[in-house]
């Protein structure tokens, strides 16, 4: 009995569905969808990331530095400046000013707090980045 | 020229050829509307999510494998697109509260939509799914109209086939049972224009 009537539910269900037709969207559909697709792909084209300093330029830096390095380490390079005064080291010696800094005794408390702070700071930069590429990201 | 398969248009797309995409549209808009109309039960919402659901197809078209139909992976996108909206936008869709332990007469509903306008008809039943929860009226459009199987309708929603069977179950009893109030209502109203 609880089949039959079941069925005889399934059947009118049935009719009642497919006597209806799907709901219609508004004429120029397609024609929006298509100039939004070709929208996005322009400003796509446009937006694309564009390295400041493209990879060929960063080989051609990287081999002059290390050719730079190569040639003041094995090259015989006279690296006295013949035009600069020379420096008196004594000098330098007497003003102490490394000793100096040397002579600075911070509490402990202080070392691990800064050491704390700069921990969070960075930390900070990568929610940051990622909050802001969230709200500016095109989805 | 409509014999051609989804995958004809579909590799067309993917080899740049950004308009063979329209016919893709004009072939699904209607069904793709038409699910996100049933859970957002506003036109003006429904042809937003429709639209924004085919720019995500066609963005993801790349990632789309072929392991399911490209209809029913176009749903879903269109199902949770909706679910989507609802929820960003906090909105509660009205549906009305219907008892379905009781009783309604098929026989009866049967005809009395048989002796209506095929316009009139259309327009009551349309009603009563606007009336009906989105998930059931999604389930009903999918299972009677599309002739889905309960596991590609199980896909679409991403809820497992057996509990689509109860859902079903219950789904087709309230829309009879909107149907049968629906049809009191319209009788009412005759009777007062005679």
């Amino acid at each position: 009995m609880e089949d039959t009537n079941e069925k005889r539910l399934d059947d009118f269900v049935k009719k009642v569905v497919n006597s209806t037709s799907l709901e219609s969207p508004s004429i120029d559909f397609t024609k929006n969808i298509i100039s939004k697709i070709t929208a996005q792909e322009a400003q796509s084209t446009a937006t694309v990331y564009q390295p400041l300093i493209s990879k060929t330029s960063w080989l051609i830096l990287a081999t002059i530095t290390i050719l730079l390095f190569a040639y003041v380490i094995f090259g015989k390079l006279d690296l006295s400046i013949s035009w600069l005064p020379n420096i008196n080291s004594e000098f330098l010696n007497k003003i102490g000013f490394m000793d100096a800094l040397s002579q600075i005794h911070l509490p402990n408390t202080a070392v691990y707090a800064f050491i704390g702070i700069m921990l969070f700071f960075y930390v900070q930069i990568i929610f940051l980045k990622r909050h802001l590429e969230s709200r500016f990201a095109l989805n | 020229m409509s014999q051609k398969t989804d995958e004809h248009y579909i590799n067309k797309v993917l080899g740049g050829e950004s308009n063979a995409f329209s016919l893709l549209v004009d072939r699904y808009k209607h069904m793709v509307f038409t699910l996100a109309l049933r859970i957002l039960k506003n036109r003006e919402d429904a042809e937003e999510i429709a639209q924004d659901t085919f720019l995500k197809a066609y963005i993801a078209l790349k990632n789309f494998k072929g392991d399911s139909r490209f209809s029913t992976w176009l749903y879903k996108i269109a199902y949770y697109r909706s679910l989507d909206y609802l929820k960003t936008n906090k909105r509660q869709v009205e549906t009305t509260f219907i008892d379905i332990s009781e009783e309604y007469n098929i026989t009866s509903m049967d005809n009395a939509l048989d002796g209506l306008e095929v316009k009139e008809r259309a327009g009551i039943i349309k009603q009563a799914m606007q009336e009906l929860p989105g998930d059931d009226a999604v389930l009903i459009t999918l299972y009677y109209f599309e002739t889905l199987s309960m596991n590609e309708i199980s896909k679409v929603m991403g809820i497992p086939a057996n509990t689509l069977k109860v859902r079903l179950f219950r789904g087709r009893k309230r829309l009879a049972k909107i149907l049968e109030n629906n049809l009191e209502f319209e009788n009412i109203q005759s009777y007062g224009r005679h």
